[in-house]
């Protein structure tokens, strides 16, 4: 789910922002929901009874172009580092019932594996120029812009094609080697930074002291 | 001969109902709050204010931004403009407007009505008419200051600190006011007043007041009390906002000192 109240680069209101945040919500839901991307057999917890359940909410604090690449490597991000509360399944012989108790214990708690989730990479035209990451500026005249969904390997799972220009077939083949080469290298940058990241944070005791937009946090 | 025994029983029944009911709620809810040796559930004394920080400029686009955390309440609070009104806008002032959301995570349970609600509906008016009285809308005539706020995480009173973070937005667009307009909310729990009520704190049933003023003109801007009171208790809990909402002003004109003293540092 995509909140962009509050933005007001973003010159869009009313009716078609709700159907702008749908539509990147939608592409998000697919990523998530694939087999192939994201392994959803890590939420089981007994078969045929209980499973997790992830919301993914997203707040866009500023915007400034490429708000659907932007989203991607947030919710990578942010699904990297969660933390899956550790849990007591006790199974009764007799009446067949299964309960399910969570830990106290708030340093007790699993990771998912989001090493084979992809990214989306937008690749826009403007007068026969591809461009990947687009400013603002860049973004309110890109006539025509595909959005793909790459995973760390290089192939392609999600295409969508957004923007009232039209492209030939040439012009798609060249943004889709533009994106399968951009994409494992925006994989790559995401998971270092997340490294950086986790190096730089506290492993006990309480998050760090500093105010959220600090450049300290930063990595 | 039954009757006089009845009447009789009767009263007694109802002394010890009375007794028994109102001693036993007070000292659940009570003790929980103030400790023996004076210190609030979050370790506060009663006259202390929460933890205050603030960030300013944080969206560079926005004429002006700013990001509290006073205590668990975060919040980020921009302001576009004074920037051209439609036609239809009053010809002598400036119009200002304010939109308020919160996000999904913003409370333990996530939360789907982010805006456009009831409670987010009178926040937006409530703010809107404070800051119409606290700027000098005569130097903007024909034209429009638009307010946002967003609670990252919210601690019980989402008013007070949209308020004070509204203030320091202000002042770092650079945008006149007649003062300062600080907020802060007041209970009476134990016979003793607390200042800046939490979450917890809040959802007791003992009285609250919310103040709200420009503390150099010594002006009330609003003031909210919706809990029956005795009026000794009323004059002590407002004087107490009041301090409460001095403190809280210093350390508001301390942050703007602070950022005016880092950004000509750099120039």
């Amino acid at each position: 789910m995509l909140n962009i109240s509050g933005c007001r680069s973003l010159r869009i209101f009313g009716r078609h922002r709700r159907q702008y945040t749908k539509q990147i919500a939608r592409s998000l839901n697919y990523i998530l929901n694939n087999p192939k991307c994201f392994d959803l057999t890590q939420l089981c917890v007994v078969k045929g009874h209980h499973c997790w359940l992830v919301h993914v909410d997203i707040s866009v604090l500023r915007y400034e172009g490429n708000l659907h690449d932007a989203c991607s490597f947030a919710m990578k991000a942010a699904l990297s580092e969660t933390k899956v509360p550790a849990l007591k399944v006790t199974h009764d012989e007799e009446t067949n019932e299964v309960s399910v108790d969570v830990c106290d214990d708030p340093y007790e708690y699993g990771v998912l594996d989001v090493s084979n989730l992809p990214v989306l990479i937008t690749v826009g035209q403007i007068s026969g120029v591809h461009t990947v990451d687009t400013t603002i500026k860049e973004d309110s005249v890109t006539l025509a812009r595909i959005t793909y969904g790459i995973k760390p390997s290089g192939s392609i799972v999600y295409m969508n094609k957004d923007g009232g220009g039209s492209l030939d077939l040439l012009n798609i083949r060249s943004m889709a080697k533009i994106a399968s080469d951009s994409g494992p290298q925006m994989n790559e940058l995401l998971i270092k930074k997340i490294q950086l990241s986790k190096e730089k944070q506290a492993s006990w005791g309480h998050a760090s002291e500093r105010l959220l937009f600090d450049n300290d946090n930063f990595v | 001969m039954s009757t006089p025994m009845d009447t009789s029983s009767l009263p007694i029944k109802n002394k010890s109902n009375q007794l028994t009911s109102t001693l036993t709620t007070d000292y659940i809810v009570g003790s929980d709050l103030i400790s023996i040796e004076g210190y609030r559930q979050d370790g506060r004394k009663p006259n202390e204010l929460r933890h205050f920080r603030v960030s300013f400029n944080v969206v560079p686009d926005a004429d002006g931004s700013c990001y509290m955390e006073h205590g668990n309440c975060k919040l980020l609070a921009t302001i576009y403009g004074p920037y051209e009104g439609e036609s239809r806008s009053n010809q002598e002032q400036a119009i200002i407007t304010c939109d308020f959301s919160m996000t999904s995570y913003c409370v333990s349970e996530r939360r789907l009505r982010t805006f456009g609600d009831m409670k987010s509906q009178r926040l937006q008016m409530a703010i809107q008419r404070v800051f119409q009285q606290a700027i000098i809308t005569e130097t903007y005539p024909k034209s429009q200051i638009d307010i946002y706020l967003k609670i990252l995480q919210s601690d019980g009173n989402d008013y007070s600190p949209c308020v004070n973070a509204t203030t320091l937005a202000f002042i770092n667009a650079g945008i006149p006011m007649k003062d300062f307009v600080c907020s802060s909310t007041v209970g009476y729990i134990q016979n003793k007043c607390i200042i800046d009520l939490n979450q917890q704190e809040e959802q007791q049933k003992s009285p609250q007041l919310t103040l709200t003023i420009m503390p150099q003109r010594d002006d009330i801007v609003a003031l909210t009390c919706e809990s029956r009171v005795h009026h000794d208790i009323y004059n002590e809990m407002l004087d107490a906002a009041t301090r409460a909402n001095l403190q809280l002003f210093d350390l508001m004109k301390q942050a703007v000192i602070n950022q005016l003293k880092t950004v000509l540092h750099v120039l």
